[in-house]
This record gives C-alpha cells, sequence and structure tokens, in this order.
C-alpha cells in the first residue's frame, strides 16, 4: 500500500488559497449593527374597522407589518423606504441564509458598469478585439431607486448653517464646506430609518466667487481635520455648498434659480456628488463587495420659491454613482442633462435606456443617448430633496456659545484665526465651553503646541469625559497659553497674514475707538487703519 | 416680353417708315423694290410669299423711343391682329422707354445673341415670399423672348406684381439677349429695400471672463454626420421663424449638428460635454427664472372671442 500525503508546504498554501477565497470579514458602522438586529416589524393597535377579534387576539389587519410593506409605506407617504427595510426585503427575498452559515449568498450587488477583463468565458481576446455576452456590461435601464441611504438630514443648530452662510452675506462668494457629524436612527418618522446628524461645518481651503469655487487640492489640513473628527467620534457624512445670488431689489431676497421649472443639481453637480458618494461607501456585509451605497449627502444652501435662503439635501442613486465610479457619463453644458459617452476603442459604453410619460400618458423607454434629464440620477423623494431640519431641543456636541472664527476664510467676514481669537477664549472663564468648537480645536491641532497625548485628553474634556484641571496642568497646555497671551498682548499682531498692525512694543492693552474712523483699536496711540493718532 | 397685340397687317411692304401710334392714322406708302439694303431699318411686314424678307428668326425688335432716342429696349412679337399702324406694347415697356399713349418709336428688326447668362434684381422684397422662385421665373421668362439690360420688367404671379430689374446681361454689349430656348444661368441681387437680419445676441447673467463662462470648460466636438440638416420649408410660404418657440426647444435635442464653442449653437444641438477640474464647482449656469402659477393663468390669451353669428335664418311669421 502506498499511502501520499501533502508534503507541508503545497498543504500551506492550498490553505491559503482557501482562506483568501473567502470574504474579508466586514465591519459595519454601529447604526448599521444596531438596526441589523431590529426586526424593524411596525406593531400596531387592533383595527377598529376590520379586526373580528378580542383586543388579546391578532389577525391579519393588526398583525405587525414588516418595514418594507408597500401599503403601509404609501399610507404614511414614505416614497423610499429605509435601506435597513430594503436589506431585509432582499435578505426575506432571496432566502439568504445567516451569516454564520456557509452557504451564505449576499444578497445585495453593486451595480458594475465596465468590461470584465479577462472575458470569464475565455473565448476570445480583450476588448476592442473581442466582446461577447459574458463579459459586456448589461445595458442599463434608469428607474428610480425605491430605497435610500440617509432619510433625514439634522442639523443640530441652526447657527452651523448660519455660520456658514455667513460668508456669502460677507462677500457674495459662494462657500463650500465639509459636514461631519454621525448617524442616529430616525425610527419614528421611517421604519428602519437613518437621520445624519450634522454638528459642525468644515471649509476646506478654496477659491470663491459668485459663479463658481474650486476647492484647493490637496489639502493639507484634511489630515488633521479626519484625525480631529475621528477622536471625537464624528464622520464626515457629506458637504455643502451655497448658490446663492441675491436679486438685486435690494429687499434682502435671492434669485430661485433652482426649481422644477430648471434643475435642482446641475449634472456637473450630480457627478461630482456621485463620485464623493463613491469614495465614502457604507461597509455591509450583505453585499458581495463588502460596500453597498453611500450615505454621503449633498447639501445646496440656495433660493426657495419665496427668495429666501434655505437648504436642500440629495443623495445620487446607486446606478449613477456606479455609472460615474466606471466613467460612463459625464456632464454636460446644459445643467438638466448627462452626457452619455460614445464607445470607443478604449472603452465600451453600455447601452442606457431611461423610462417616462411622454405626452399621451403612455410610459415609454426612450434610449438615453446622447443625453439623459440629471433627475434620474437623484433619489427622488419629495420635490426630490431629502428631508432637512432642526432638532426641537437641540443637543448640539459643540456648545461654545462665542463661535471660533472659522478656517479658511482669510478674514471675509472680518474675523481672523489668529492668536488673539485664540487668546481671547482660553483665557475666559467659560474655557470649556468656548473650547467645544470644533474650529478652535482643528486651530489648536494645527498650531500644533500640545503634545498627542495631551491633544487626545483635551478631546475628552470636550466631550464631557474628564475634567479641565487635567489637561491645564500640562505642560503644552502652559505653553499654548503664555504664546496666546504674548501674541495677543502685542497690537493686533500674531499669526494672521492680512492683520495691518503696527509692532509696537509695550503698547497699551486698553480698547479705544478712533474718533475719525470709529475702528475698534486695542492698544497703541494711533489708529491702525487711518493711522490718525489717538488725541484726547 | 409679350406684346400685347402687335400687328403689321394693313402697313405693306413699301412703307419706309414704320410707326407705332394708338390712334387710327392713314398714310401713304410708297413702295420700294427688292433690291432695298438688307439689314433693313425698315421693318417690313409683309412676308407673304415673299422669302426675300429681309428678317432673322426668332423675330426680335429693337424699339426706340423717338422723342428719346436713347431710350430703347428689345421685344419679340407675340400676335399680328393690331390695326395698321399700331404697336401695342406692355405697361412696363412703355414706362421703360417713356412712351406715352400714342406717340411715336421706330421699331427696328435686330438679330440679338443667344443669352448665356442674367442678374435679376427684384425690387420688392414680397419676391422673397415666393416659395419656388425658380419655377415662378422660368414660367413668366418663357413668355418673354428677349431681355435688356436695365430694364423692368412686370411679371405676375399668384394674383401679384413683382418688378424685377434686369441688372446684367450676358452676352452684353448694350444690346439685349434672345432667351428663346437657351439655357438661361441666373443671378439674383438681392431686392430693394432688404435688410440683412439682425444677430439676436442672447443675455446672460454670467459676466464673460475667462474663468467663469461655459466656454472655456467645453471643448468642440468633431464633425459628426447629419442625415438630414438644412432648414427645411414649409409648405405654406410662411418662414419659419413665425413658429412658437417650442418648436425650438424639440429641435435642440433632436439634430445631430456639430456643436461649437458658441453659445447660440449650444442651444440647437447636443449639448457639448462640460469639462471641469476636479474640485471645481460652477455655478454660472443661465437663469431660469421661476415661473410662479398665477403668471401662468394670466398669460393665456383669450381664444374666440367675439359674437357667434348663426346661420339659420330666424323664423318669421
Amino acid at each position: 500500500m502506498l499511502y501520499v500525503s501533502l508534503s507541508s508546504e503545497v498543504a500551506a498554501s492550498i490553505d491559503a488559497q482557501t482562506k483568501t477565497s473567502l470574504p474579508p470579514v466586514v465591519k459595519q458602522a454601529p447604526i448599521d449593527d444596531l438596526l441589523i438586529k431590529s426586526k424593524g416589524t411596525i406593531q400596531r393597535k387592533r383595527d377598529p374597522n376590520f379586526c373580528r377579534h378580542g383586543d388579546s387576539g391578532m389577525c391579519d389587519y393588526c398583525m405587525p407589518v414588516e418595514p418594507y410593506d408597500p401599503k403601509y409605506l404609501e399610507q404614511n407617504k414614505i416614497k423610499h423606504m429605509s435601506f435597513h427595510a430594503y436589506l431585509k426585503q432582499a435578505l426575506i427575498a432571496n432566502k439568504t441564509a445567516p451569516i454564520g452559515a456557509p452557504n451564505f449568498l449576499p444578497p445585495l450587488e453593486e451595480p458594475s458598469y465596465a468590461l470584465k477583463n479577462p472575458c470569464p468565458g475565455r473565448t476570445h481576446e480583450a476588448y476592442p478585439k473581442g466582446l461577447c455576452s459574458k463579459c459586456q456590461p448589461s445595458a442599463i435601464t434608469l428607474t428610480g431607486q425605491n430605497f435610500r441611504m440617509v432619510d433625514h438630514v439634522e442639523f443640530e443648530t441652526p447657527t452651523i448653517v448660519e455660520n456658514f452662510i455667513k460668508f456669502w452675506r460677507s462677500t457674495g462668494a459662494q462657500r463650500f464646506g465639509l459636514l461631519y457629524g454621525h448617524y442616529e436612527t430616525y425610527i419614528d418618522k421611517v421604519p428602519l430609518g437613518v437621520k445624519a446628524v450634522v454638528s459642525a461645518i468644515y471649509e476646506p481651503p478654496q477659491e470663491n466667487t459668485s459663479s463658481y469655487l474650486q476647492l484647493q487640492e490637496p489639502n493639507k489640513q484634511q489630515e488633521i481635520v479626519n484625525s480631529v473628527a475621528g477622536a471625537l467620534g464624528l464622520d464626515l457624512i457629506g458637504m455643502i455648498y451655497t448658490d446663492v445670488i441675491d436679486d438685486g431689489t435690494g429687499k434682502g431676497q435671492v434669485i430661485c434659480k433652482r426649481h422644477a421649472g430648471s434643475y435642482f443639481m446641475s449634472s456637473a453637480e450630480a457627478l461630482f456628488s456621485a463620485h464623493l458618494q463613491g469614495q465614502y461607501p457604507v461597509a455591509c456585509k450583505y453585499s458581495s463587495t463588502g460596500k453597498f451605497g453611500s450615505r454621503f449627502v449633498t447639501c445646496i444652501v440656495s433660493g426657495n420659491e419665496d427668495g429666501g435662503i434655505d437648504v436642500s439635501c440629495f443623495q445620487i442613486s446607486n446606478v449613477g454613482v456606479g455609472m460615474v465610479r466606471d466613467n460612463i457619463v459625464e456632464a454636460s453644458v446644459d445643467p438638466q442633462l448627462v452626457r452619455v459617452k460614445t464607445t470607443s476603442n478604449d472603452q465600451y459604453i453600455p447601452e442606457v435606456f431611461y423610462k417616462f410619460k411622454n405626452e399621451y400618458g403612455i410610459q415609454v423607454k426612450e434610449a438615453a443617448k446622447p443625453t439623459f434629464p440629471v433627475d434620474y440620477l437623484l433619489i427622488t423623494g419629495n420635490k426630490k430633496k431629502l428631508s432637512h431640519g432642526f432638532p426641537q431641543d437641540p443637543r448640539p456636541i459643540f456648545k461654545s456659545t462665542n463661535p471660533f472664527p472659522i478656517e479658511n476664510r482669510n478674514g471675509a467676514t472680518g474675523d481672523f484665526q489668529d492668536m488673539h481669537s485664540v487668546h481671547s477664549r482660553i483665557s475666559s472663564n467659560d474655557i470649556v465651553s468656548n473650547l467645544s468648537d470644533f474650529h478652535l480645536l482643528i486651530h489648536l491641532a494645527e498650531l500644533g503646541f500640545l503634545e498627542k497625548d495631551d491633544y487626545a485628553r483635551l478631546l475628552k474634556v470636550v466631550q464631557g469625559q474628564e475634567s479641565f484641571d487635567a489637561v491645564v496642568g500640562t505642560g503644552s497646555w502652559q505653553t499654548l497659553a503664555m504664546v496666546a497671551k504674548e501674541a495677543a498682548s502685542e497690537v493686533r499682531g500674531g499669526f494672521s497674514a492680512a492683520a495691518g498692525g503696527n509692532g509696537a512694543s509695550g503698547a497699551k492693552q486698553t480698547n479705544w475707538t478712533c474718533r475719525h474712523c470709529t475702528f475698534n483699536n486695542l492698544g497703541g496711540d494711533s489708529c491702525d487703519v487711518c493711522g490718525l493718532p489717538k488725541d484726547d | 416680353m409679350a406684346f400685347q397685340g402687335m400687328d403689321w397687317e394693313g402697313i405693306n411692304a413699301n412703307t419706309p417708315m414704320l410707326r407705332a401710334i394708338n390712334r387710327s392714322f392713314n398714310e401713304y406708302y410708297r413702295c420700294y423694290s427688292i433690291a432695298l439694303m438688307p439689314g433693313n431699318e425698315r421693318e417690313n411686314i409683309n412676308y407673304g410669299g415673299k422669302t426675300t424678307l429681309n428678317i432673322a428668326y426668332p423675330m426680335l425688335f429693337e424699339i426706340t423711343n423717338e422723342q428719346h432716342k436713347t431710350h430703347s429696349s428689345h421685344a419679340g412679337v407675340l400676335e399680328f391682329i393690331a390695326e395698321e399702324g399700331r404697336a401695342y406694347l406692355p405697361q412696363w415697356m412703355m414706362n421703360t422707354l417713356l412712351i406715352e399713349e400714342g406717340s411715336l418709336a421706330r421699331i427696328k428688326n435686330v438679330s440679338l445673341p443667344l443669352g448665356k447668362f442674367v442678374k435679376l434684381q427684384p425690387q420688392s422684397v414680397d419676391f422673397l415670399d415666393i416659395t419656388d422662385p425658380k419655377a415662378v421665373l422660368e414660367r413668366a421668362i418663357s413668355q418673354f423672348s428677349c431681355l435688356t439690360q436695365n430694364d423692368i420688367i412686370t411679371i405676375k404671379y399668384n394674383n401679384k406684381l413683382f418688378d424685377i430689374l434686369i441688372v446684367e446681361t450676358r452676352p452684353g454689349g448694350g444690346k439685349g439677349i434672345s432667351v428663346v430656348e437657351t439655357d438661361l444661368e441666373v443671378d439674383f441681387d438681392a431686392p430693394v429695400g432688404y435688410k440683412e437680419p439682425e444677430r439676436v445676441v442672447k443675455k446672460h447673467v454670467v459676466p464673460a471672463d475667462s474663468m467663469s463662462s461655459l466656454g472655456s470648460h467645453t471643448v468642440s466636438e468633431e464633425k459628426t454626420f447629419s442625415a438630414f440638416h438644412g432648414s427645411g420649408q414649409r409648405l405654406n410660404g410662411k418662414a419659419r421663424n413665425d413658429d412658437e418657440k417650442g418648436d425650438d426647444e424639440n429641435v435642440k435635442f433632436l439634430t445631430p449638428t456639430p456643436a461649437a464653442n458658441s453659445v447660440d449653437s449650444k442651444l440647437k444641438a447636443v449639448p457639448a460635454a462640460l469639462y471641469l477640474p476636479h474640485g471645481k464647482l460652477f455655478f454660472g449656469y443661465p437663469i431660469v427664472p421661476l415661473k410662479k402659477l398665477d403668471e401662468e393663468s394670466a398669460v393665456e390669451p383669450e381664444k374666440f372671442t367675439g359674437t357667434g353669428q348663426t346661420l339659420r335664418a330666424s323664423k318669421k311669421k
């Protein structure tokens, strides 16, 4: 008898192969883990019209209803079910085994519109030499997405948005910001719903005019911002930008340029949103790629129908994100239309169709080449927007009532992120409250006076987990406080670039108002702005 | 030009000079033998039987105003039914020659060269409303035997009269050209009173600086094949500008005309691609103002105004 066994190296390599064929373990966000666990069924009371049993019985009419039940959604005017409702529906429909089982097959798929290279059938060479039905992407029909990844957007306080809009109010130029916050359940309005709660808006370095804005990349600040946000438990949840034009009547009203008759999102903006949504996906164990969709929202501040300034929140559908990732669409000069690229030797573009009701009221399927309306990329909701709001009793993370000047504005709103403003906040009695400000924390991180551990402790103080005494005693904090004091004691000196202050040493600290130009000077005996002496 | 009726009957071959007079006229004529010079000055009508009638076919004549010998034109013959000594001319020819009713004219037989080219200038812009000027002119000129430079001819079409000035004829040389059985090349001058249509400049809210304009971000496309380009013609003769704006909106997405950088053409063709650098958001699209609902209902025009009339006679008695 001859016995054969695998040598140890071969056995190891086979093990490695089988191990790599298993999907890597996906770590979901806490909100997803929370909602997955809940059953999501909606309890109903005994229906007085139809139930024919007593209080302790249950029948079809009062049975708890599933979160994806279409009749329930229609009754409550929920046009899109939440993502977790959709997931539950998919799990039931596909009879998916529980996640630990060996025959677990993820029910969700991410759309992919690129050619499969090399072809799975292996009967021909790569494109453009060969193409078959196995490797070519299937035709796309743009239908509305019936679920949403995010059901509501909440800003912790109205001042967050107000301070953001202040830039436009002062300069007339548009502004861009990144939304940092966290996710919470929104189950009272939408079964298994998720809401995005915005705690702060970070404004990256950018170039602003009234008709365009350009982000300056690479952004060196971004890493610091991300680490501060991460330490505070905040994620990047979206972006916001303004598109406001004053209507010129002097009444403080603005032009409503985004409405049903024109566009809500231009094609270029929609593709930019889709691009960012692709970069911040939601980790999902139930998707074949480990990711599914994105919760990144796009908020646009623009004029509403009454001429007031309002926020509208949008998301691009997963199909749209897939199309942008696989690079088959491009923006057009007409904001209402998206162009589909034409098939070339480098790239095979699949057929795209969209459905709409034509003038005779019939559902018509039309080829989307060369263009199709942008609306087909948006997750349509009521008026094509996600709902947004402010909480009834605000409990914001950042509680500062003395807001620190916002970064990268270069003094456009009249205040600078200079040492003077730092000093005024860290030397006051309300220091803990003043520190509860995202922008100040970023600035302190940038200044780099605090050691890593001290800074981490500072963040804990802000979150209320430690008392401030733990930080104030540290050497690095003392250094910071001293430097701030020194810098602030100079007349308008410090680190701000645009200050035109005198370097006069030994200047007085008293504030005085110039009689000629009414500028509020911090000290010195001649006015900083008009140069006239401080006559008594 | 077609004569209303120009008849030479009654004037025998011996007349030394012919008169075109619209009143009765009696004259004696002298007879001359055939030894008359060829290329005769005087028209000889009586060609009954005499083959020595020195006349070139087709019969074309040069008519000169006796009072103003500089005014002359050329004409052919329609019919020979007029009274003796009379010639009936079309009105426009009487105008051209500055002849009044009954004045004298010298009529001389000439042989005109076959015409190759003629340049016409309509005297009014109404001529532009004709849907098929070629057919109209062909029919009209078929009534003519010859054309003379600097004549203003009148043609009738669809119950309307059109004056056309003959600007130039080739072969030239001051004489007319014969247009009988030739292929004539026709060219047009702009009609009198024609104004170039003004280009409408589209207003934009966006300031036209290089960074913010849409043009700086678009790339002109290569020429694509367009199967049915061209402006199209309406059957009823109306100009295409009368269409409502709604048609243009439909056209702009269906015609695959090549998109250029200019903003005007982009509205009528497939919109060009917009290439923005990464991280740039552009807001400068043309603003479509919001239509309020109450405004819309006010704009709707009144239809079917006016009192109605009934055909049914009221029953009397």
